[in-house]
């Protein structure tokens, strides 16, 4: 490679952007060739000019504060305007509204409130029965439960002798 | 007759009104699901993009090279990346970010001062020797804030943002390349012209 070679390659060599082979052929010659390597030396000052010495301009607080604030008033803005451009079709057309007042009315309330009263129904009807003891279950209780009485007696028998 | 004209009356405002609530509600929670949702892809936006905002100032503040203008400049490109945040499906929010910084900066730019733009830089002509400064006295003075402040903001925007966002933000070839819609090779070639010509500007400045 030659010096004119070398000039052209060296940004990319000084930022770390070529391939292994052509940063060792550049690294050969600037071991051999002063000319470059001083050129090489002042890009390399200057890099590390701009990243450490020129100012680095954070954003203020503020400015922070004033974009969260404009793009909350973004979509707050155009949900108020459709409210309002609705509220202007209601008091408009009223005859219109009326007659599609139950077909605009959401389906999933209208089988919410069917599901209320047949559960409701269902309830008054079936869960006294379900809950009332039979007679026959009254009986089965008093027999185990007696049953049990009777062991616990030999039981307590076995442990006092 | 009276009488019943008036129960009539009275009848259809009442119904009119209790209509009127139930279609009101519908669309009370038409707008709370689409506020909701509104709300969902600014909370996203707002991680995606608040945690670049530094990037974005300095760059815009190098281009603009005035406080007021970088602070509008970025407010304005925030408010335009929300607008087509949908459309933005890529990985790399910082490089997308700035590239709507930089295309907002240009527009202010060229509405402001059309000169500035027009600065373009002559490589014939501005072809620096290795020996206009040598490397010992650019060493002496790099660690001159102003001066290194002073002599990068005399250089043209496209060298300005160049130094910018490979010194400053440590973007790589791909990712300037993306920004600045140009091949790798001219990355490298301007950046090149870039440091070239701010040596110059220092070794002018420095005697």
């Amino acid at each position: 490679m030659n010096c004119q070679e070398i000039a052209n390659l060296m940004d990319g060599y000084l930022d770390g952007e070529l391939d292994a082979l052509t940063s060792q052929k550049i690294e050969q010659h600037l071991r051999e060739c002063s000319k470059c390597e001083q050129a090489y030396e002042v890009n390399t000052v200057l890099a590390h000019a701009v990243s450490r010495t020129a100012p680095y301009y954070k954003a203020p607080i503020e400015l922070r504060e004033r974009i969260q604030f404009s793009l909350r008033e973004a979509i707050g803005a155009t949900t108020s305007r459709d409210a309002a451009a609705q509220d202007q079709l209601l008091l408009r057309r009223p005859e219109v509204v009326r007659r599609r007042v139950f077909s605009e009315m959401p389906w999933n309330w209208l089988a919410l409130a069917a599901a209320i009263v047949l559960a409701a129904i269902i309830g008054s009807t079936l869960l006294p029965r379900l809950l009332a003891p039979g007679a026959g279950q009254f009986l089965a209780t008093q027999l185990i439960a007696s049953h049990v009485r009777s062991l616990m007696a030999s039981h307590l028998t076995d442990v006092a002798s | 007759m009276a009488a019943t004209l008036e129960a009539e009356y009275v009848f259809d405002a009442e119904d009119l009104e209790s209509r009127a609530k139930v279609v009101k509600f519908a669309v009370i929670q038409k707008d709370a699901e689409e506020g909701v949702a509104r709300e969902h892809e600014l909370a996203s936006f707002e991680a995606m993009m608040l945690p670049h905002l530094d990037a974005a100032h300095n760059l815009a503040r190098w281009l603009m090279r005035n406080a007021q203008d970088a602070q509008d400049v970025v407010q304005e490109a925030y408010m335009r990346a929300f607008k087509s945040f949908s459309g933005f499906h890529g990985s790399n929010g910082r490089a997308w970010l700035l590239t709507i910084v930089r295309n907002t900066s240009y527009t202010l730019l060229k509405k402001n001062r059309a000169v500035d733009l027009t600065t373009t830089f002559d490589e014939e002509v501005h072809a620096t020797g290795y020996e206009s400064a040598s490397p010992a006295t650019i060493l002496q003075h790099t660690e001159d804030a102003e001066l290194i402040k002073n002599a990068m903001g005399e250089l043209p925007p496209e060298f300005r943002e160049i130094l910018t966002l490979r010194h400053q933000e440590s973007l790589s070839y791909n990712e300037i390349g993306e920004i600045l819609k140009i091949p790798i090779g001219t990355v490298m070639s301007r950046l090149a012209r870039a440091r070239g010509k701010l040596k110059e500007c220092l070794a002018a400045r420095i005697s």
